[in-house]
């Protein structure tokens, strides 16, 4: 199948990819890596009368540290940039991890993190790991920029149309915090079956003081579960999940109805989901265990 | 809709193509060049058959449009063994050596992937080697002789981490 006809545009300024996005008659669709948008197209699920390419628009591309310490990443960041970055290593491991367990390395050279949040399909990665991140982003509007949490952008009853996400934010990393994700997909990569990231933050004690653990692929948004990050906080990191904590992850979960596809019943994926979030949680927690023990 | 023409570079040579801007890289590689060694499957960029080097990076070519090529190095299978002997890359050699095809439709795709993986800077032992040919699929072989052929071009290009015994240091 080919693509049906659209005008093609291929602007160096973000002020004239504003003028097409406002301009009257049909909204383009934007292009970003294509790695999601190509497909819809060639099979003619999408047919957008014109297309933007964003691959001109430099500013886009940049991954910077701002004087706070916050990371600043361009919409139009790969996801390969991301896993090799030192900022994002440093800053946000939990970011470059995520990146490279995205589909595969030719979708990686390719795709980006802009597009991917646009996309927002239920099993990505990066939008899971910005959820436990607790990422901003800055879209740019009709009425002008917008910054906000990315939850507040991210449902598209909310999303105006002629949005263009510029940046995302990730506050930093601190020295004591630690984070893993962990997935499961057909052929160990592309869109996972079952993904759970999970942040923890210990003390010099060997306790837990901070926790965040999220779910992909469960539901139509990475979806916190806040009751196992209440329950982990005081537990010892020489053993985060005990039985009562264990007992609280099983519980949480049960409450989900997720979805069931060819790759996987609801009760098959909700069960791997448990697994995955056990196996994450005791990963971060043996990062953050002071040497020796 | 409006053509568009794009200037890159492909397998050494400039080259100028005028294009529809629907035209996939692949077909344009394909039909406009002539060069139709990379191959269209799936059309989503699961299959891996129509990968391409852009600027030494691997590409689904399928994933990206003709125009998005502008200005860009593209390599294809025609051109990844041309400054080797016999026109044959180290990695092409050993997937021959080692009856690593058999239609050979998956073997450019493979050819480009493996070539990637071995001038990247990942460190490679035959396990990851086997985990990064999944990302191209092949419905023939079964796969060992295509992980057997990467390895053996692993090792000769002394990519192997750490090194096989037996390998000269």
């Amino acid at each position: 199948m080919h693509a049906a006809p659209f005008e093609y545009h291929d602007p160096t300024s973000l002020d004239e990819v504003r003028r097409l996005l406002d301009r009257r008659g049909p909204r383009p669709a934007l292009l970003a890596g294509g790695q999601s948008l190509l497909p819809a197209l060639v099979a003619r699920s999408s047919e957008p009368a014109a297309l933007v390419d964003l691959g001109r628009i430099a500013p886009l591309r940049a991954i910077e540290t701002t004087a706070d310490g916050e990371l600043e990443i361009g919409a139009m960041a790969r996801y390969v940039d991301l896993q090799r970055s030192p900022l994002v290593r440093s800053a946000a491991p939990l970011l470059a991890a995520a990146a490279g367990l995205v589909g595969m390395r030719a979708v990686r050279t390719r795709g980006t993190i802009g597009g991917c949040l646009a996309f927002a399909d239920p099993r990505a990665e990066l939008p899971l790991a910005l959820t436990v991140l607790g990422a901003d982003v800055t879209v740019s509007t009709a009425e002008g920029e917008w910054r906000g949490p990315l939850d507040d952008w991210r449902p598209v009853a909310r999303r105006r149309e002629g949005d263009l996400l510029l940046r995302i934010h990730v506050p930093p990393a601190g020295p004591r915090d630690a984070s893993a994700i962990r997935e499961t997909a057909p052929l160990g990569r592309g869109f996972a079956t079952a993904v759970v990231a999970v942040r923890l933050t210990g003390d010099e004690h060997g306790a837990i003081v901070g926790a965040t653990v999220a779910a992909g692929a469960v539901a139509p948004t990475p979806i916190e579960l806040p009751q196992v990050a209440a329950a982990l906080r005081g537990r010892p990191l020489a053993d985060p999940l005990g039985s009562e904590a264990a007992a609280v992850l099983e519980a949480e979960l049960s409450a989900l109805d997720p979805p069931s596809d060819l790759h996987a019943g609801g009760e098959h994926r909700r069960h791997v989901t448990t697994v995955l979030a056990r196996r994450a949680i005791a990963a971060a927690a043996r990062e953050l265990r002071p040497e020796g023990t | 809709m409006a053509s568009r023409t794009t200037h890159f570079a492909c397998n050494g040579e400039s080259v100028a193509i005028t294009v529809d801007p629907r035209t996939t890289a692949a077909e344009a590689i394909r039909e406009q060049l002539g060069l139709t060694g990379t191959h269209v499957a799936c059309q989503t960029g699961v299959c891996g058959t129509c990968t391409v080097l852009v600027d030494g990076e691997p590409v689904r070519s399928c994933l990206m449009l003709a125009v998005q090529l502008d200005g860009s190095t593209v390599t294809t299978v025609e051109g990844v063994g041309a400054d080797h002997a016999d026109g044959l890359h180290p990695v092409q050699r050993a997937f021959v050596e080692h009856h690593s095809f058999q239609c050979g439709f998956c073997a450019p795709g493979f050819v480009l992937s493996t070539v990637a993986l071995l001038e990247g800077d990942e460190p490679l032992d035959r396990e990851v080697i086997r985990d990064a040919l999944a990302d191209n699929l092949c419905r023939c072989t079964g796969y060992q002789a295509i992980v057997d052929g990467a390895t053996a071009a692993a090792e000769r290009l002394g990519r192997l981490d750490p090194p096989a015994g037996g390998v000269d240091a």
